[in-house]
């Protein structure tokens, strides 16, 4: 037999638990003695009804004796729910990976019916009176763009400083000092200026469009404007990526010129080589096909950028915690597109010789 | 020792900047007593339940929570007495990323973690089960209607057994049915557990059927407060206007589309 003190409550129930474990666990017909017991709370009643539930599961019999009448009367406020059935077998591995694979469908079709939209809205805009909402393309530019080049010109100026250090004392073995020109010249207007530039504004404007769009999908505004008759593509998703369609070269230009610019200040203070040499090397080294498929790509990540930050927007289901995690993933999502399509683009214009 | 009331305002003022909107409150809740703060929207009922259980300090007044003065509460006073009280916001505010029976659990397992697993599972269902929810544990609260989430919210109030209750809006944007069932879930805890019950609201439904007593309030300012017989009684233009469900004389006078295009083209 077990006897409960004068008080069984929150308070007491871990010591209580502690010092019965031995009794509960053992066999044959089990008395709890509550005859000196005053006051129970609901962690109190909690902790009888898990006594039972133990007794049940090792079939022993249960009893409760001396009860006080306002003890009996608490005991009978508080329900004995039956435990839920066991939770059946989850999923085989088959089954899960059939159901991840079913989601990137999902996911893929969504992007390709997104992008089929912005091209049908961004053209067919073109032509119809307010096809195109042109106030908050501006507004758009003046956040994805002038707000980004303060970082971007920053970043893309340490970057091409670096390049030319840590280049420097290869080429210095060599006497081929001239050839740091070429290499940040070349490495930077071919890919890492649009790299840097695509990276931080993913960072930057990338969560912020996944942000807005989501906590507007929760609030249930994107539903609002389809109710409206307005398609949320046409309305939120197109400004967008028109705006940043055409801030992105620019930005891409500004970390071009600015990394040559950190590369030429390294160049000349720590590896000799003249204003004027740097220069006509520079000339002899870029080429407009240089600077054309930066800008292409330029604005191929920017797309890329929008385009996937607001399928994660779009997408978002549930509430707060779902913008933050809609947030995080449109700007792994969009980094890994941009890098998987600078690969690409590296391959094509590699063996067609450009 | 009990105290004379749960709940016990005097000369409650507060700002938000320099806008004043509570101008000299007085509210007391006795023990035991189903207490309705009603009023129209705007009238500061939510200002007034947030400095009743000191999530706001007042500019002036004194603010006692059963027994103990919060006023000018520090943290751990503040603390204690906010252990013996439970509230439902408005929203439910559950933890999104929690099931509900962890948002249950929550307030134990970080007060009383000594409280063994399986008696903190017993609790959860207990008191899941007392709001219908026992089936509802392995949600998470997206998959619950408003309804529901205010249930658990309710169930994750009472798991540490409140002595007073207080509850924003609870009936405040659900269809007449469940709005119905939350109230009679608060009279069964007033009756079966004794709980001072504080509800600010203005479903005219809900204070009917639930209010032992009533606290009116009009532009910061108690207008009307008694049993809700005697507040019905009440003479004031605001308050028969607000129990006879007269928009005019609350919000002034309003003229129609209809009144400013005349009748033409009507049968």
């Amino acid at each position: 037999m077990l006897a409960a003190g004068p008080r069984l409550t929150r308070h007491e129930v871990p010591r209580l638990a502690h010092a019965w474990g031995e009794q509960l666990r053992g066999s044959g017909a089990l008395e709890l003695d509550l005859g000196a017991l005053v006051e129970i709370d609901s962690a109190g009643v909690a902790f009888l009804a898990a006594c039972r539930r133990r007794a049940d599961r090792d079939r022993r019999a249960l009893q409760l004796t001396g009860l006080r009448p306002e003890i009996a009367a608490r005991l009978e406020l508080f329900p004995f729910v039956d435990a839920p059935p066991a939770a059946t077998a989850g999923p085989g591995w088959l089954e899960r990976l059939g159901e991840q694979v079913d989601g990137w469908r999902g996911w893929l079709i969504d992007y390709l019916l997104l992008c089929a939209d912005v091209a049908w809205f961004t053209v067919s805009g073109l032509w119809r009176r307010r096809g195109i909402r042109w106030r908050i393309v501006a507004y758009e530019m003046s956040n994805m763009g002038s707000q980004a080049l303060g970082v971007v010109g920053l970043i893309s100026f340490l970057v091409g400083g670096t390049i030319a250090l840590q280049s420097a004392a290869q080429l210095r073995q060599f006497g081929a000092n001239i050839f740091v020109v070429d290499l940040i010249g070349v490495s930077l207007t071919r890919e890492l200026g649009p790299l840097i530039a695509a990276i931080v504004v993913a960072g930057r404007s990338g969560s912020a469009v996944a942000a807005e769009l989501a906590t507007m999908q929760i609030t249930e505004e994107v539903d609002a404007l389809r109710a409206m008759g307005l398609h949320p593509t046409r309305f939120l998703v197109v400004p967008k990526v028109l705006a940043i369609t055409f801030t992105q070269p620019v930005v891409t230009v500004m970390a071009n010129l600015l990394g040559l610019f950190g590369g030429f200040l390294v160049a000349v203070t720590y590896l000799d080589v003249g204003p004027s040499p740097f220069l006509g090397r520079l000339e002899q080294a870029l080429f407009v096909r240089d600077l054309l498929i930066g800008l292409f790509k330029s604005v191929l990540f920017a797309q890329l950028i929008v385009t996937v930050s607001a399928l994660c927007g779009l997408r978002t289901r549930g509430g707060a915690d779902a913008v933050g995690r809609s947030t995080t993933l449109s700007v792994v999502a969009s980094i890994f597109a941009v890098i998987v399509a600078d690969a690409l683009c590296s391959m094509v214009f590699y063996f067609q010789g450009a | 020792m009990t105290p004379s009331a749960t709940v016990e305002i005097s000369g409650l003022v507060a700002r938000y900047g320099e806008r004043e909107i509570l101008s000299g409150v007085d509210l007391r809740v006795a023990p035991g007593e189903l207490h309705v703060i009603l009023g129209g929207s705007g009238c500061g009922k939510s200002t007034l339940l947030k400095h009743a259980v000191g999530l706001l300090r007042p500019h002036a007044g004194t603010v006692r929570l059963l027994g103990t003065d919060i006023t000018d509460a520090d943290e751990p006073l503040l603390e204690a007495a906010l252990a013996r009280v439970g509230l439902l916001f408005q929203g439910g505010a559950l933890l999104n990323s929690l099931s509900v029976g962890d948002n249950v659990a929550l307030p134990v397992r970080e007060r009383f973690p000594d409280i063994p697993a399986p008696v903190l599972e017993e609790l959860v269902r207990m008191k899941l089960a007392l709001v219908g929810l026992e089936r509802a544990a392995d949600l998470t609260p997206p998959q619950l209607s408003g309804g529901m989430r205010k249930r658990a919210a309710l169930a994750r109030a009472m798991v540490l057994d409140p002595e007073v209750l207080f509850c924003d809006e609870p009936s405040a944007g659900l269809d007449p049915i469940t709005a119905a069932a939350l109230d009679r879930l608060l009279l069964a805890l007033r009756d079966r557990f004794g709980m001072s019950v504080v509800v600010v609201t203005h479903e005219l439904a809900s204070i009917e059927a639930i209010a032992d007593r009533v606290t009116m309030l009009d532009g910061g300012r108690v207008i009307a407060s008694g049993t809700l017989t005697e507040v019905r009684r009440r003479p004031e233009p605001l308050v028969r206007a607000f129990f006879d469900r007269v928009g005019e004389v609350a919000y002034g006078e309003r003229r129609s589309v209809l009144d400013v295009l005349g009748n033409e083209g009507q049968p």
